[in-house]
C-alpha cells in the first residue's frame, strides 16, 4: 500500500497506561456504531436470540492508533484524551494550513486501513473455515480473519487477578463468575452475554499499533530539514540526531506495550507507517533497524513496514502471523477452562450430594451448571480458534448435560419454569443446539444437523409439557416455530456457502453417517437398516424453504392456540388447567404480537427458497398459504391477488380440488370486498361439475348466484357495461359448440349453422334459465337473438330448436326469434339457425353469450368462439344435429367450423384454343382463342395473352390482333376485350404471333377476366390456361464460296499497279425445313447500305434469273447462285473480310386456313467475303475436254501476292498418260504481285481417268508451295471424224 | 410392513391429476391434492438432473411436516405419487417399489381396454380404482394392525 502525503505523528504514543477498574466492559465505539448498522434480518434475530450466542467467533484483533479521528483538529478532544503526543508537539497556535492537510491525509490512511481491517462485520463459518487451517490440519489459502476493534492509545486490559490463592473459597473470582456478588449471574447463573462482551470487547487475542515514522515535515513550521549526507562516509553516526532521539522515544513505547501485553499473554505487534519521503531516503533502513533493536520487537513476526508493497500483501502478511498467536491465546484459555473444568466432582457424585433445600433463597450454582458453564466456555474458545471438531464436542456435552438439568422429572431442580435462570437456560440450550447443527452442518453431516434439531425438538416438547406450555399454548407453537427458522436459516447460509443437500435416490449410498447417539428421546437409530436400501423419511435434511414451510405453520398454529387463548379469556370461564393459566400470563404479551405478519413472512421466505430451487408448483403451494393468512388477517384484497394468480396453473393443469378450495376462498374475499363482479365469476365457474362438491353444496351456490343476480347491486363502479363472464377462460357448466355446415357459400344462398350447448351431467342442480341467447358475427348485420321463449316446457335431454324463421327486426339491427332457453343438468340444447348474405364476405361467428336473468346490468356468459384453438387433428369429426334424433350426422372434416366464406356464385366460361404447331420464325402466327360461355346469362369478359419464350431472355416476339405488317400495335402482353358473350354462345378471337430469331418454344399465357354482365362489381373471376408453341425455322441455308481465277495482265507494268480485284461465285443452298409447304415469292440479294469495310468493295455481278418455284416442300433444297468481285484498292493493306449483305427469301405459308397471310420476309446473311490468299500459289488451267491424240497445251501460272520478291524453282513431274514438251526443271523469279506462267504442250496417250503432270514449285530454301492439288481428269478416246 | 399409506395420486402426461384418493383421516383430501402437485416439480428435478436414472421408481421426494412424498415415473410420463405418514421407523425402498408396481399394473391394465381414450379425459374405471384402493386400504389398515 502506498499512503501519498506526509503523515503528523499523533496519538501514536501511548506513554501511560491507566489501570482502570472496571467491572462492567467497555462497550467500543466502534463495537456501538456496528450494532446500530444491523440490517433488518440481524435486528430481528436479536429479538429472538442474543447475536454474540448465535454467531460465528473469530479472534478478536485490537488496533491501536487508527481510531478515527474527530474531523476537526483545533476542537480538543474530549476529556478521555491524552494530552501527550500529537497535541503536545504541535501547538494550536503554531498549527499551519500545510500541517492540517497533513491531518486529513494521515486521517484518510487510517480510514483505508480501517476499511481493509474491518471489511466485514459478522463472517460466517463457512467464510471464516475458508482463510484458517482446516480441522485436519490442511492449510488453506487467504486472509484469516479477525474481529476488528479500534481502541485508544491508552488501551488497556481489565487487571489481572491475584494468582495466588489457598483455599478455593477464597479463590478471587472473575467480575462474572456466579461466585462474585456483583456478578448478574450471582447464585446461580450459567452464562450471560456479558462474558461474550468481555471476551470479544475487552480481551483481544492479539494488539495491533499503527505508528507514524517521524520526520521533520511533520514539525509544523519547519518543512525544510538538513540536508542528508549520503555518500560512502555517510554512516550511522550522520543520522539525524532528532530522528534518532523521536525513534528511540517511539521505540520506548512499543517496548512499554509489549512488555505490558506479553504478561497478559497477548502478542503486540507494531506496524510503522512510512512516508514518501522516507521510502527514498538511505538511513531509513538503519532507523528501522534501530527501531526494531530498541523496541525488542521480533522483527520478523511482530514489527511491520507500510508501505511493503500492496495492500493485500500487507494485509496477508500481519494476518498469517498474527493468527497464529491468537490460535495460542485461545489455546491457554482452553487449557485453563480444561483445569477449572478437571477440578470439579464428577455430575453423578454432584447430583447426589444435592440436598432439597427449602430455602427460600435462591442456591448456588450447581456441579452440573459449573460443567454446563465450563463446557459452554471450552466450546467458545474452541471456536475462537476454528477448532470446529473440538468446540462441537464441547457444545454436545454442555448441551447434553444442559438438557439433564432442564428435563422437569429427572433435573436437580435448579432451573423453575419461568424462572429467570430458567428462561437463560433454555436460550442457552437454543442457541447451543444452533451451533451444534451448525458445525454438523459445516462437517457436511446433514443426517446429524438434523438428528440434532429433532433431538432438541424433541426433548423441549416432552419438557414444554411438564413446564404447562405443552403443545395447546401458543408459547411452544411460537418456540417451535423460531426453532424452524433459525434452522432454516442456517440450511440457507450453508447452502449459499457450497453445502450439498443429499438427494434421497433410490440407489443410495449414504454418507457414512454415524449411528444415533444413545439419545433417550429418539428411539433406536434410524440408520441401523440402511444397508436395506431404505431410509426414515424424517430423517431427510431438505432444502431451507421446507424449514422455513414448518416454522410458518408452527406459526400459524400459535396464531390459532392464542385465539383460542383470546376466546377463553372471554368466555371467563375458570379452569384449574395449569397450561391455560400459565398462557394466561403470558397472553399481553401475545396480543402485541402480529401473528399474521409473522406468518406470512416465513412463508414468504419459504416462498423464495423453493423459487431458488425451482420449485414453482410448491411456490403456488406457499402462495396459496400467503392468500389463506392474509384472509386470516382480514387483508382480503391481498388474498385474492394471491388466489388468482395461482389459481391459473391450476385451471391449467386440471387440478380440480385445488382449484375449487381456491375459488371459494376468491368467493369469500370476494364478498367482503363487495366486488360482486368478481363473485358472480367465481360462482358461475363453481357450478362446474368438474370442480368436486357436494350436490347441496353446489345448489347453494346456484341459489347464491341466483340471489346475487336479482338482489345484489352488480355494480362495483357505477358501470352500466354488460357485465361478461369467459367461459372458455374458466371451467364451464355449459359447453357450446358451433357448426356452420359448409365451410364456403354462395351468395342469396342460406348458410346453415348450429349452436349445441350442453350442461354438466350433474349442474346445474336447478334448471337455470337464461334471458336470451346472443350469436354475434363480425358483421353486426347478421347477429342473431333468441329470446327465451316462456312457454317452452321441454324437459327431454335433447331438444332441438330450429331458429331459421328468425325476423330482422330494424329497430334493434339484429335478427330475433324464440327459444326454450331453459337448461336442466344433463341436458343438450341444439339451435339451428341460417344467414342469407346479399354480398360475398367472410362471415365468422365471433361470441356465442348467454343472458343471465339480471335485475339492472346486463350479465353474459360469453364463449369466445373466434379465438378459440383447436386441433383438428384429435378434434372429433363434424356433428351436424338432426331435429329429432339426438345421434348427429356426421359432415366432411373435424372439429368445428366457425367461419364461412360467402362468395359470388362463379359463373362457368371454358376456353379452348386451336392453332397449327409448329410455329416457324418470322411468320405471322395464328392462334385462335374460344371463350363459351355455359351460363345461360351473359358474361363480359377480357383476355390478356402474354408471351414468353421458356428461356427468360427476350427475343423480340410479339402478338398483334390483325395480320398486316405494320408492327406499330405488336406488343409481348395483349389485352383484348371480348365484350358480352350471350347465355350458352361462344366467342373465338385470332390473334397473331410473331416469333423471331430462334426456333424456342414459346409459351402463351392466356387469362381471361369475366363477370356477369349483370353485375356492376368490380371482382371479376378469372381463369388461366398455358399454351405452349413449337417453333421451326422455315429456311436453312448453306454458303459455299469459290474463287475465280484472276490473271495480272499488268505483270510487266512496273510498278505494278495496287489495284487488285478477286471474283467470288458464291452458292446459297437453301433448304426448306418447315413441315408445312411454302409459297416463296421471292428470293433476293439485300446489300447492305453501308460498306462494311473502307478498303474493300464488294460488287454483285449480275447473275442469270433462273425461274423461281413457287411452292418449296420439305426438304426441298435450292441453289441459288451469285457472283461477287472484290475490289480493293490497296493490295498491301491487310487482307480483312468485308460484308456484303443478305439473302432475303420472302414467302408465306401455304395455308387452307388463312389464305390472306402477310408475306413475311426471313433474312439470311452472306457469310464475310476476303481475299482468298496472301501466298504464292499455283494454278492450273487446260481445256476441260481432252480426247486421245490431240494436243492441248496446260499451264501453270505461279502468282505472287506477296509484296516480297520470289525466287523460285520449279521441276514437272512425269506422267505415262501424256507425252509433253516444257521445261523440265527451272529456276525462276516472280515480282511482287505479278505471276509467271509455264505452258506445257500435252498430247494425251491414254485414255480414262489420269493424271496430268504435276509441276512442283519450291520456293529457294523454304520448302514447296502448296500446289494445286492432283488434278486428275478424264481423257476421252479419240474423237470420231 | 408397516407402511401407513395416506394417498395414492396417478397424474397425466400433462400434469393432470389422473386419480387421487386419500386414505387416512388425518388430511383433507384439498391437502393431498396440494402435496400431489407440488411432487410434479421434484419429479421434474429428479429426472432432469439425473439423466442415468433407467428406474422408473425415483425414491424420497420430499418430506413435508408428517408426510414423506414417494414419486415412480413410467416411460409415458405417467407419475404415480404415494404419500405416507413419517413415522420413526426406517422405510424399505423395496416395500415402495413394490406397492408403485402394483399401482402401476393396474394404470396398465386399465389404458389396456380397447375403448380407453388417452386422448380424452381419464375416467377411473371401477375395476382401477378398486385396484388402487385395494392397494391403499390395505397398507393403511396394516399399519392400524400394528
Amino acid at each position: 500500500m502506498y499512503i501519498p502525503g506526509s503523515v503528523v505523528a499523533f496519538g501514536t504514543e501511548a506513554r501511560h497506561v491507566t489501570n482502570r477498574l472496571s467491572i462492567v466492559p467497555r462497550l467500543f465505539e466502534h463495537s456501538i456504531a456496528s450494532r446500530n448498522t444491523f440490517g433488518l434480518e440481524d435486528k430481528k434475530r436479536m429479538n429472538t436470540y442474543p447475536k454474540d450466542y448465535v454467531q460465528h467467533h473469530i479472534p478478536v484483533m485490537a488496533v491501536v492508533g487508527l481510531k478515527e479521528s474527530i474531523p476537526d483538529p483545533d476542537v480538543p478532544k474530549d476529556g478521555t484524551s491524552h494530552s501527550d503526543a500529537a497535541e503536545d508537539r504541535v501547538p494550536n497556535r503554531r498549527r499551519s494550513s500545510s500541517t492540517s492537510n497533513q491531518l486529513r491525509l494521515r486521517a484518510t490512511i487510517a480510514h483505508n486501513l480501517r476499511a481493509v481491517l474491518n471489511s466485514k462485520d459478522t463472517t460466517t463459518l463457512w467464510e471464516a473455515a475458508r482463510h484458517s487451517q482446516a480441522p485436519a490440519g490442511s492449510h488453506t489459502n487467504g486472509i484469516p480473519n479477525f474481529r476488528v476493534t479500534f481502541v485508544d492509545n491508552d488501551f488497556t486490559l481489565p487487571p489481572k487477578k491475584p494468582t495466588t490463592y489457598q483455599h478455593p473459597s477464597m479463590h478471587p473470582h472473575s467480575a462474572l463468575s456466579p461466585l462474585s456478588n456483583q456478578s448478574p449471574l450471582h447464585p446461580d447463573g450459567i452464562m450471560t452475554t456479558q462474558w461474550y462482551e468481555k471476551h470479544l470487547n475487552v480481551y483481544p487475542s492479539v494488539v495491533v499499533g499503527f505508528y507514524d515514522l517521524w520526520d521533520w515535515s511533520m514539525e509544523a513550521g519547519n518543512p525544510q530539514r538538513p540536508k542528508r549526507e549520503v555518500g560512502p562516509l555517510a554512516g550511522q553516526a550522520l543520522a539525524d540526531p532528532v530522528e534518532r532521539e523521536r525513534d528511540a522515544a517511539m521505540a520506548h513505547g512499543i517496548n512499554e506495550k509489549r512488555k505490558y501485553f506479553h504478561e497478559r499473554g497477548v502478542k503486540y505487534a507494531a506496524v510503522i507507517i512510512l512516508n514518501p519521503r522516507h521510502i527514498d531516503d538511505p538511513a531509513i533502513e538503519d532507523r528501522l533497524g534501530a527501531l526494531r533493536k530498541l523496541s525488542g520487537l521480533d522483527s520478523k513476526n511482530s514489527l511491520f513496514v507500510l508501505p511493503v508493497s500492496t495492500q493485500t500483501d500487507a494485509n496477508e502478511f500481519i494476518n498469517k502471523s498474527l493468527y497464529e498467536s491468537a490460535q495460542v491465546y485461545y489455546s491457554n484459555h482452553v487449557k485453563r477452562v480444561r483445569k477449572k473444568l478437571a477440578r470439579l466432582p464428577s455430575p453423578s457424585v454432584a447430583i447426589r450430594q444435592v440436598t432439597p433445600q427449602t430455602a427460600d433463597g435462591p442456591q448456588p450454582l450447581s456441579v452440573p451448571g459449573w460443567l454446563v458453564r465450563y463446557e459452554y466456555k471450552l466450546g467458545v474458545f474452541q471456536e475462537f480458534r476454528q477448532d470446529i471438531q473440538g468446540s462441537l464436542k464441547s457444545y454436545d456435552a454442555a448441551y447434553n448435560m444442559l438438557l439433564n438439568m432442564l428435563q422437569p422429572s429427572t433435573g436437580d431442580g435448579s432451573l423453575k419454569p419461568k424462572s429467570k435462570r430458567w428462561k437463560e437456560a433454555c436460550i442457552l440450550a437454543d442457541c447451543m443446539n444452533i451451533k451444534i447443527c451448525r458445525f454438523f452442518l459445516f462437517q457436511d453431516n446433514a443426517p446429524m444437523a438434523l438428528a440434532q434439531l429433532n433431538k432438541h425438538l424433541h426433548a423441549f416438547q416432552l419438557f414444554s409439557n411438564e413446564w404447562h406450555m405443552g403443545e395447546r399454548s401458543f408459547e411452544y407453537w411460537s418456540w417451535l416455530s423460531k426453532q424452524y427458522r433459525v434452522f432454516a436459516e442456517q440450511i440457507d447460509i450453508a447452502t449459499r456457502h457450497g453445502f450439498k443437500l443429499p438427494v434421497p435416490l433410490p440407489v443410495q449410498t449414504s454418507a457414512g453417517s454415524p449411528p444415533m447417539s444413545s439419545s433417550p428421546f429418539l428411539g433406536s437409530g434410524g440408520y441401523a437398516n440402511q444397508a436395506e436400501g431404505g431410509s426414515n423419511p424424517g430423517e431427510l435434511l431438505q432444502h431451507a424453504g421446507f424449514y422455513f414451510h414448518l416454522a410458518a405453520m408452527c406459526s400459524a398454529e400459535r396464531r390459532r392456540r392464542y385465539m383460542e387463548m383470546e376466546k377463553w379469556k372471554e368466555s371467563e370461564t375458570k379452569t384449574d388447567d395449569l397450561t391455560y393459566r400459565s398462557a394466561m400470563a403470558a397472553l399481553p404479551e401475545e396480543e402485541q404480537v402480529d401473528h399474521s405478519a409473522l406468518t406470512i413472512e416465513l412463508l414468504t421466505k419459504g416462498y423464495e427458497q423453493f423459487k431458488k430451487h425451482r420449485n414453482t408448483r410448491m411456490t403456488l403451494y406457499l402462495a396459496a398459504e400467503i392468500a389463506g393468512t392474509y384472509y386470516e388477517a382480514g387483508k382480503f384484497e391481498m388474498a385474492l391477488k394471491f388466489f388468482e394468480r395461482i389459481g391459473k396453473t391450476y385451471r391449467k393443469e386440471n387440478w380440480h380440488t385445488v382449484l375449487t378450495s381456491i375459488l371459494r376462498w376468491s368467493l369469500r374475499c370476494a364478498k367482503e370486498l363487495g366486488m360482486t363482479t368478481s363473485v358472480v365469476g367465481y360462482l358461475v365457474e363453481l357450478l362446474c361439475d368438474d370442480l368436486p362438491m357436494s350436490q347441496e353444496k353446489r345448489s347453494e351456490l346456484q341459489n347464491d348466484l341466483q340471489s346475487t343476480l336479482t338482489h345484489g347491486p352488480l355494480t362495483d363502479d357505477d358501470n352500466q357495461e354488460p357485465l361478461i363472464v369467459r367461459m372458455d377462460d374458466i371451467n364451464s357448466f355449459l359447453s357450446c359448440h358451433v357448426q356452420f355446415e359448409k365451410p364456403s357459400g354462395f351468395v342469396n344462398q342460406p348458410m346453415h349453422f348450429q349452436i349445441s350447448l350442453n350442461t354438466n351431467k350433474s349442474s346445474p342442480p336447478q334448471p337455470i334459465a337464461f334471458r336470451s341467447l346472443r350469436i354475434n358475427f363480425n358483421n353486426e348485420r347478421w347477429n342473431q337473438v333468441y329470446l327465451h321463449d316462456e312457454d317452452d316446457n321441454d324437459d327431454k335431454d335433447y331438444s332441438f330448436y330450429d331458429c331459421t324463421n328468425s325476423e330482422y327486426d330494424s329497430t334493434e339491427k339484429r335478427w330475433s326469434t324464440n327459444a326454450g332457453l331453459q337448461f336442466r343438468h344433463g341436458q343438450n340444447k341444439v339451435f339451428e339457425g341460417t344467414v342469407t348474405l346479399d354480398h360475398s364476405e367472410n362471415l365468422k361467428m365471433e361470441t356465442v353469450m348467454l343472458e343471465l336473468n339480471s335485475s339492472g346490468r346486463q350479465v353474459f356468459l360469453c364463449f369466445d368462439i373466434a379465438n378459440r384453438t383447436q386441433d383438428t387433428r384429435s378434434a372429433g369429426r363434424r356433428k351436424w344435429h338432426n331435429t329429432d334424433s339426438p345421434k348427429p350426422t356426421f359432415l366432411k372434416g373435424r372439429g368445428e367450423i366457425s367461419a364461412t366464406d360467402i362468395s359470388q356464385q362463379p359463373s362457368k366460361l371454358t376456353i379452348t384454343n386451336k392453332h397449327y404447331a409448329p410455329a416457324l420464325v418470322d411468320e405471322h402466327y395464328p392462334f385462335f382463342i374460344t371463350l363459351t360461355n355455359e351460363e345461360s346469362t351473359p358474361v363480359d369478359a377480357v383476355i390478356r395473352v402474354e408471351i414468353k419464350a421458356t428461356e427468360t431472355q427476350d427475343l423480340g416476339d410479339k402478338l398483334k390482333l390483325a395480320p398486316t405488317d405494320d408492327d406499330a400495335s405488336a406488343t409481348s402482353i395483349l389485352d383484348i376485350d371480348v365484350g358480352q358473350i350471350e347465355g350458352n354462345g361462344s366467342k373465338e378471337q385470332t390473334l397473331y404471333i410473331i416469333g423471331r430469331t430462334t426456333p424456342l418454344t414459346r409459351l402463351l399465357n392466356i387469362s381471361v377476366r369475366y363477370k356477369p354482365s349483370s353485375s356492376n362489381q368490380e371482382p371479376y373471376f378469372e381463369k388461366h390456361e398455358t399454351v405452349k408453341i413449337h417453333y421451326n425455322k422455315a429456311f436453312e441455308v448453306k454458303f459455299h464460296s469459290h474463287e475465280q481465277h484472276t490473271e495480272y495482265k499488268d505483270a510487266a507494268v512496273f510498278p505494278p499497279g495496287l489495284e487488285e480485284k478477286e471474283r467470288l461465285l458464291v452458292i446459297a443452298a437453301v433448304r426448306c425445313t418447315s413441315p408445312w409447304n411454302l409459297q416463296v415469292v421471292s428470293m433476293e440479294m439485300e446489300q447492305d447500305q453501308q460498306p462494311s469495310h473502307g478498303y474493300i468493295q464488294v460488287q454483285a455481278l449480275p447473275k442469270a434469273r433462273g425461274e423461281d418455284v413457287k411452292e418449296w416442300k420439305k426438304d426441298q433444297v435450292f441453289n441459288s447462285n451469285h457472283l461477287f468481285e472484290l475490289t480493293t484498292r490497296d493490295r498491301t493493306a491487310p487482307k480483312a473480310a468485308a460484308d456484303f449483305g443478305a439473302l432475303v427469301i420472302t414467302w408465306r405459308r401455304v395455308s387452307n386456313v388463312h389464305e390472306e397471310m402477310p408475306l413475311c420476309q426471313t433474312s439470311i446473311p452472306f457469310p464475310p467475303f476476303s481475299f482468298s490468299s496472301t501466298e504464292i500459289r499455283v494454278h492450273r488451267d487446260h481445256p476441260s475436254e481432252l480426247y486421245i491424240g490431240e494436243p492441248f497445251v496446260l499451264s501453270y501460272t505461279i502468282t505472287n501476292p506477296t509484296s516480297q520478291f520470289a525466287e523460285l524453282q520449279a521441276q514437272i513431274e512425269v506422267s505415262d498418260a501424256f507425252v509433253f514438251s516444257g521445261y523440265k526443271q527451272t529456276k525462276f523469279r516472280v515480282l511482287p504481285y505479278s505471276s509467271q506462267t509455264f505452258k506445257y504442250h500435252c498430247h494425251p496417250i491414254l485414255a480414262g481417268h489420269v493424271r496430268l503432270p504435276r509441276l512442283k514449285v519450291d520456293i529457294s530454301n523454304n520448302g514447296e508451295v502448296p500446289a494445286t492439288a492432283d488434278a486428275i481428269v478424264y481423257v476421252k478416246p479419240r474423237r470420231q471424224q | 410392513m408397516s407402511i401407513d399409506i395416506n394417498c395414492i395420486a396417478v397424474i397425466g402426461k400433462q400434469n393432470n391429476p389422473l386419480y387421487i384418493k386419500n386414505y387416512s383421516s388425518s388430511h383433507p383430501d384439498l391437502k393431498y391434492h396440494y402435496i400431489a402437485h407440488t411432487a410434479i416439480d421434484v419429479i421434474e428435478e429428479r429426472v432432469l438432473n439425473n439423466p442415468k436414472l433407467t428406474d422408473a421408481y425415483l425414491g424420497l421426494l420430499y418430506a413435508m411436516e408428517d408426510l414423506a412424498v414417494y414419486g415412480f415415473m413410467t416411460n409415458t410420463r405417467v407419475k404415480i405419487i404415494l404419500v405416507i405418514a413419517v413415522t420413526d421407523n426406517v422405510i424399505k425402498d423395496a416395500d415402495i417399489k413394490a406397492i408403485f408396481t402394483k399401482v402401476h399394473s393396474a394404470y396398465v391394465s386399465h389404458v389396456c381396454n380397447p375403448f380407453h381414450n388417452l386422448d380424452q379425459d381419464f375416467v377411473a374405471s371401477k375395476r382401477f380404482s378398486n385396484a388402487v384402493d385395494h392397494i391403499g386400504q390395505q397398507n393403511s389398515r396394516a399399519t392400524i394392525d400394528v
